[in-house]
Parts: C-alpha cells; structure tokens; sequence
C-alpha cells in the first residue's frame, strides 16, 4: 500500500519537476532566441518548414471532423425542426473550439515530434556540444527558432483548419444531407465575430509556443542512443498532446471565467 | 541532365499514388495472418501492455476535453440562463463523436508509435530477416497478434474515453460552474441510449483495427531503412494513424447515425 502511495507520489513530483524544467528551458530559449542576430527570420523560416509539414495532415484531420459536427448537429437539430440553426452553430463550434483544439493536436503530432526527433539527433551526433564548443547558445539558436516558429504557424494552420472544417461541414450538410446551399452560406456570419477568430488564432499560437517548449526541450534533454531520438520523440507527442488538452481547459476558464459567462462574448 | 528537383517530385508523386495500393495489399495479407491465429501469449501480453500503455493518456486526454467542452458549452449557453443545458450538449457530442476520435488518436500517438517503433527496430536489426530464414512467419508472429491486440484493447480504450469525459464534463459542471449535482449527470445522460454504447464498441473496435494496422504497416513494410528510420516509422503511425481515425470515425458515425436520421 505503502509502495503504491510512494510511486503515485514519485510520479507527481517528476511531473512537476518536468514542468518547471520545460519552463525554464522555454524561458532561455525563446529570451535569447530573439537575441541571436536574424533570430526572427529563423523563426519564420522554421514557421515555414512547420507549415508545410503540417498542413495536409490538419486539412484531412479537421475536415472529417467538420463534416462529422454537421451530422450530428442535424441529428439533433431535426428533431426540434430548426435546420436554420445549423450553420450558425457549426460555425460557432468549429472557430471556437474544434479548428484550434485538433489543429494543434495535429500540429504537435507531427510538427512537435519532427521538431523533438531533430534535436534529439543533433543531441545524439554532438552537434549541439561542438556548438557550445565553439561558444555558442544552442539553446537560443536551435531551439529558440523553433518554439518561436511554431507559435507562428499555429494561426496559419488553424485559419487553415476553419476554411477545411467549414468545408467539411458544408458537404456533409448540403451535399449529403440537403440542407439548402443558401440557408447554410447566409447563416455561417451568425455564428461568429470578428473577436471569436483573433481569440481561435491566439489560441493556437499560445499553444504553439508550448508545444514547441515541450518538444525542444524533449530533444534537448534526450539519452544519447538511437532507442533514445525515438522514445524522446515519443515523450514529447504524448506530452504536447495531453498540455494542448489541458491548457485549452484552462484558457477556457481564464477567458469565461470561474462560473462559465463571465465574460460575454 | 533531368532536373533533380523533377526527379525527386515523380518519385514523390509516385510513392503517395502506390502507398493505397501497397497498404491495402498488406491489410490483406495482414488480416489473413491475424485470422490464422497468433500465438496466444503473445497476444496476451501485448494487449495488457497496449492498455497499461494507452488508457491512463486516454483518460487524461478525454477527461480534460469533457472539462473543456463544458466551460466552453455553458459560455456559449449563458445567454440563455440553462448552463445545465451545457451538460447535454457535452453528454451529446463528447460520448457520440469527440471522446472516440480522442482515444484513437490517443491510442495512435502512444501504442500506434510504440508498435511502429518495435517493428521498424525488428527490421533495422534484421531479426524479421532472421524469422524468415528460420521459416517462421513474421506476419503471423509480429503483426498478428498486435493487430489482436488493437483489436481488444480498442473498445475498452473507447468505453473509459466515454466514462472519463463524462466524470470530466461532471466535476467541472459541479465543482466549476456550481451546477445541481443531480441535474448535470442527468443532463450529460439524457440525450444517450445504449445504442451510443454499442456503436462506440462497434467504433473502438474499427479505431483499433486501423490503428494497429497503419502502426504495423508503417513499422513492418514501409520502404525504409538505417537507425534514424525507427523515429520516422513511428512519426509515421501517429500521424497517419490519426488522419485514418478522424476518417473512419466520419464513416461509422454517417453509416449508423446517417440510417437513424433516414428512418426517423
């Protein structure tokens, strides 16, 4: 019993000294990042590369799940006999919750882990020591870029995400399900304003940058051994994965407030 | 003096159009070695490893989106004064859609990379060479009893998806958003049946399934090779497992429900 406590205990406190290892590591990183000389225009060449990397992957996840939140939606809303309702409400869904929320699941599975698997190599082929060596940050110059390009591309993807979601939505709805082209078209401005897309798009970049932590330092921090790249890639999908869950929950609560409605939007 | 640039894009081109055709062949070939029956031990143990592995990131996963989906829902729902309606809405979506697709890509990001990773290393290391020349089938003796396992471990992973979310969406409901105890866990009920149970077993079973083969296609026969390729291999079934979720979750969910809607 005693050694079941222990070990739930032991797991807690690795789960808080991971923490606050990723948060100093972001700390220095993204601070001396943007201190290196052209540190920007790494970021966004590295928000480039991520892009691309991530884009196929986000628009063939999102949409489905569009064209998903459109059927079930009906299967609801027909019973009450208000179709009316539905682009509206898609809408309001998919910018708020839906093309954030996978986008950056999306993102960290396949940006977070390229990005821990490159570092992780650099670690294993002691590119990241000659740095230091040669008295440099690698800190700053391989990880900073990397973070900070990745709170970049997080609202590029996710603009990506509404227009594949929407898409999504709208076959399902108008092609599969006859609900009127116009009555969809008209009833999408409804659903949102201007301030619903900024906070969606901040969102993922808030995101972003932690997933980028998460996943530099797991390359920064990795077992030099081949089985070591993999599992710290690994590590950090599953990490980013369960803080993109987590920090959504939290940043729901800071913008709504304790008692939901707090602030109106 | 071609391009190399041209070059490197035919080849691209070409392998993305050949990859169906090359993991359909092996889904055959792989299900054929999974019928045939695996060694039971192996399969034993690989579905308790898959669970120990899977389900305590699947119930942090879904437990935090149910929560999440909750404060989100009774924001959206405050103008209309019925934050318990938030407890439906959740109860609705969360059990029906997003807490499945959750556990797959849970599943995927954890015991799809783990298997990919295993079997890309069998490769790199020439132990499936080894088996053939001894013989022996690596597919009925790798594959089979991973997909076994994906297969089983599936719904049970989608069953506590559903349970978790909704203990989420209910502490949060109660202790967050000060909602009736009894109201919201009857909120979160109302709108479900036992046939959203059953087609979320129906949905654990397809979701493990494809994650068990993507992860083994990825691992076992993607044209790959050298140390670095193990970390790829299993980048690879994360991903590419989470976009065949979403995908199959659309299908199963406009297959069943889409006939509900018809024959109501």
């Amino acid at each position: 019993m005693i050694g079941i406590l222990r070990s739930f205990g032991r797991g807690a406190v690795d789960v808080v000294r991971a923490f606050g290892r990723v948060v100093a590591f972001f700390v220095v990183a993204t601070m001396q990042g943007l201190r290196e000389p052209g540190g920007l225009a790494a970021a966004v060449q590295q928000a480039i590369i991520l892009t691309s990397r991530c884009a196929l992957p986000v628009a063939l996840v999102v949409g489905p799940i569009g064209a998903m939140l459109a059927l079930q939606s009906l299967t609801l809303i027909r019973t009450f006999g208000t179709e009316k309702q539905l682009a509206p409400l898609a809408a309001a869904v998919i910018i708020k919750e839906l093309a954030p929320g996978f986008c950056s699941v999306v993102v960290a599975m396949q940006g977070g882990a390229s990005i821990a698997a490159e570092i992780a190599a650099m670690r294993l082929a002691e590119e990241l020591d000659a740095l230091e060596v040669m008295g440099l940050e690698p800190r700053g110059l391989i990880a900073g870029p990397r973070i900070l390009g990745a709170a970049l591309a997080g609202p590029l993807l996710d603009t990506l995400a509404i227009v594949m979601g929407l898409t999504g939505a709208y076959l399902m709805a108008v092609l599969v399900m006859d609900v009127p082209h116009t009555m969809f078209i008209e009833g999408l401005a409804d659903g949102f304003s201007v301030k619903d897309l900024l906070l969606s798009e901040l969102k993922t970049s808030i995101f972003g940058l932690g997933l980028g932590a998460i996943c530099a330092s797991a390359g920064f921090n990795c077992e030099r051994t081949t089985v070591g790249v993999g599992a710290a890639a690994n590590t950090a999908v599953v990490a980013s994965v369960v803080f993109v869950l987590a920090a959504n929950y939290l940043l729901n609560t800071a913008l709504f407030g304790l008692r939901g409605g707090g602030v109106q939007l | 003096m071609t391009d190399p640039r041209i070059a490197r894009l035919t080849t691209t081109i070409s392998t993305a159009l050949l990859w169906p055709l090359r993991f359909g062949a092996f889904f055959a070939v792989a299900m054929k070695a999974a019928v045939s029956g695996p060694p039971a031990k192996d399969t034993l143990l690989l579905t308790v490893r898959l669970l120990v592995r899977s389900l305590p990131v699947v119930l942090v996963v879904t437990f935090f989106s149910g929560a999440m989906l909750t404060v989100q829902a009774a924001a959206s729902m405050a103008s209309f004064g019925a934050a318990s309606m938030s407890g439906l809405i959740v109860g609705f979506g969360g059990v029906r859609e997003v807490f499945p697709l959750l556990a797959g890509g849970s599943m995927a990001a954890r015991t799809g990379a783990e298997l990919a990773s295993q079997l890309q290393a069998m490769r790199v290391t020439r132990q499936v060479e080894a088996l053939e020349m001894m013989g022996l089938d690596p597919l009925r003796l790798l594959v089979a009893p991973r997909l076994i396992a994906c297969t089983i471990g599936g719904p049970l992973c989608v069953i506590a998806a559903m349970v978790s979310g909704l203990v989420g969406a209910q502490l949060v409901g109660v202790f967050q958003l000060g909602i009736d105890r009894g109201a919201m866990w009857d909120a979160l009920l109302s709108t479900l049946g036992t046939i959203d149970v059953m087609v979320g077993l129906v949905k654990g079973v397809f979701l493990g399934l494809i994650v068990g083969v993507v992860a083994c296609f990825e691992g076992f026969a993607a044209d790959d090779s050298g140390p670095a390729s193990v970390g790829r291999a299993a980048n690879r079934a994360v991903i590419r497992g989470m976009i065949f979720v979403c995908s199959a979750s659309l299908t199963l969910s406009m297959l069943i429900y889409g006939q509900l809607l018809v024959n109501e």
